[in-house]
């Protein structure tokens, strides 16, 4: 769906990087994001989203900051709020010690296959930044 | 209480898949109204199919479900091979049976522990039991993710699985990842007894209530059957061979429900684990028969509470099949199955595999250069949408003298003990414009 392939375009970034970290490609998790969080130290999600930023702006987010707006009729197996996943997992005391979270101002969200080029080159620059952070710790992406 | 009036009107019933509304309406005891509806729009996964390269079409539908992706893979593989002429290795075909019970598994465990627990405990939603039953959830937590990291291992990925193909698999796992996934799933097991007896404690509190209907699911001589067998009904003696599904399903709209609904025998019938359980059960392995026993399943049951029971039984049933078949792997040469050749031909191809939910259809039609031509994807929620209004044309008189808050609440609790997967089952609907 167009730009909201961002985060799965950054791990494929990453993931040839032979680096200190597990990088997988989620896409719609839902409650399955728990058994990725269990047991790491430390996590970084990144992901297309919609925050008012130029096309291709890359912010780095603290949880601290985000105030999710995605309305659910309640929980669901298919497609839960990630922020509600990792409050559940710090709640059974199995989340991550840090989560962060890269977000990339998206343009267009139809369907496509590519990104649109803004949005191309701030997934290159959330990589890179991305990249940085993951050469000091073992996390996943 | 005979001559209450009494309208529910639940819009968007939480803790299932997609969206169902329920409508209730009696008017000074006179019940008016009972309807399941369904809202959800048509998905069009059948006509996306047209034109693909058969390569590409698993994959494709794969995508139907993110719960149910496993089960959709292989219904459209083996409909692929069935119109290719192609059988597959005994190494594929207990490699593709072990991921569909990591599927069975994960999500069973999932759907009775987060989804039907809260009621039968009174709350809204798992999230207070973190509090109450810490435990209980760290253990469905770790049944979870070792479900999700077989799929890893086996299918390459947890959902949408890419190493199973037409004909074969594109990488196998090695000998020592397989052994360390029995050590765990032998643990496992442990741990199923353990969620057993907690849900043994709370299924006192499923309503009684009993309906007579037909159950459908696939039968296989061999075993319980979820990836081979034959369709066989409570109805009728002789099973149908999975080319003659559209004998059983007969789908037809119903103006309530943008997703078809299906009968065969009555005017609807019902699948998935309590089908599968009331046609199979003297197939289970030794210990699932015993959960069963414990829970209360002794011989058949026409209560569709139960099905989540049955649930329970099928996570400790997939779980021994998994060792039995990492057990057959660990003891034969595994060979790599990438080269193959595929012999394409013009034809039509039927396959036919147990998901969580129930029996799953595809069936396609590939012209000569293996291009999809013609599709059609029957899915167990579907199959069971006519069944949910019949039990609640039953359940309503039986239950409304209770009044309207317990009587909205077991209707929602019967909805949700069907599982059902909403938004996957409304598939492509064939409109004509006069």
């Amino acid at each position: 769906m167009g730009d909201d392939g961002a985060g799965t375009y950054v791990v494929s970034l990453i993931i040839n990087e032979n680096l200190r970290a597990e990088c997988v490609t989620l896409i719609t998790p839902g409650y399955d994001l728990i058994t990725y969080l269990q047991g790491r130290e430390k996590a970084i999600i990144v992901d297309a989203a919609q925050f008012g930023g130029k096309p291709g702006e890359v912010r780095r987010i603290e949880r601290s900051e985000i105030i999710p707006k995605k309305k659910s009729s309640g929980f669901s197996l298919h497609d839960s709020d990630i922020f509600k996943i990792i409050d559940y997992a710090e709640k059974l005391k199995i989340a991550p010690k840090d989560v962060s979270v890269y977000c990339i101002q998206q343009l267009r969200v139809e369907p496509g296959e590519e990104l649109s080029p803004e949005v191309k080159t701030g997934a290159i620059r959330a990589a890179n930044l991305i990249t940085q952070e993951i050469i000091r710790e073992s996390i996943i992406v | 209480m005979s001559n209450e009036t009494i309208h529910i009107d639940v819009h968007h019933i939480t803790r299932v898949e997609g969206h169902g509304n329920i409508v209730v309406d009696i008017e000074k005891g006179k019940i008016e109204k009972v309807e399941w509806q369904v809202p959800e729009a048509p998905r069009f996964f059948e006509a996306m199919l047209i034109g693909r390269h058969y390569a590409e079409v698993a994959h494709i539908t794969s995508r139907i479900c993110g719960i149910c992706s496993i089960g959709h893979t292989f219904a459209s593989l083996k409909a692929t091979e069935n119109a290719f002429g192609i059988d597959i290795s005994e190494q594929s075909r207990r490699l593709r049976d072990i991921l569909l019970h990591a599927e069975t598994l994960q999500s069973h465990i999932l759907h009775v522990c987060y989804l039907v627990v809260p009621d039968l405990l009174k709350v809204n939603s798992v999230i207070p039991l973190i509090q109450t039953h810490r435990e209980v959830v760290l253990l469905v937590t770790k049944l979870h993710r070792l479900a999700n990291e077989t799929c890893d291992i086996v299918g390459g990925r947890t959902t949408h699985p890419i190493r199973a193909c037409v004909g074969g698999w594109t990488m196998i796992p090695t000998k020592k990842q397989l052994e360390e996934l029995k050590k765990r799933h032998i643990e496992a097991l442990s741990d199923l007894k353990k969620l057993a007896e907690v849900v043994k404690s709370l299924a006192g509190g499923l309503p009684k209530f009993e309906r007579e209907t037909e159950y459908v699911s696939l039968i296989d001589s061999k075993e319980y059957a979820f990836y081979d067998g034959q369709i066989k009904s409570s109805d009728v003696a002789s099973p149908l061979p999975v080319h003659e599904y559209e004998r059983v399903t007969n789908e037809y709209i119903s103006p309530q429900s943008t997703a078809k609904w299906a009968k065969f025998n009555r005017d609807a019938y019902f699948v998935g684990a309590l089908a599968r359980y009331n046609n199979n059960h003297q197939q289970l392995t030794e210990l699932s028969r015993q959960v069963a026993h414990s829970l209360g399943l002794n011989g058949t049951s026409s209560n569709p509470f139960m099905n989540s029971v049955a649930q329970v039984v099928e996570t400790v049933f997939s779980t021994e099949k998994t060792i039995e078949h990492i057990d057959w792997l660990l003891n034969h040469e595994l060979k790599e199955e990438k080269e193959l050749k595929i012999n394409v031909r013009a034809g039509r191809g039927i396959g036919a595999v147990e998901v969580p939910r129930g029996i799953l259809f595809h069936d396609y039609t590939y012209d000569a250069k293996g291009i999809c031509v013609k599709a059609n994807c029957i899915i167990p929620t579907n199959q069971n949408l006519a069944n949910i209004q019949k039990d609640m044309e039953k359940l309503v008189p039986e239950f409304k003298s209770r009044g309207k808050e317990e009587l909205q609440f077991i209707l929602e609790m019967l909805v949700r003990a069907y599982d059902p997967c909403i938004s996957c089952s409304t598939h492509y609907l064939h409109v004509e414009f006069k």
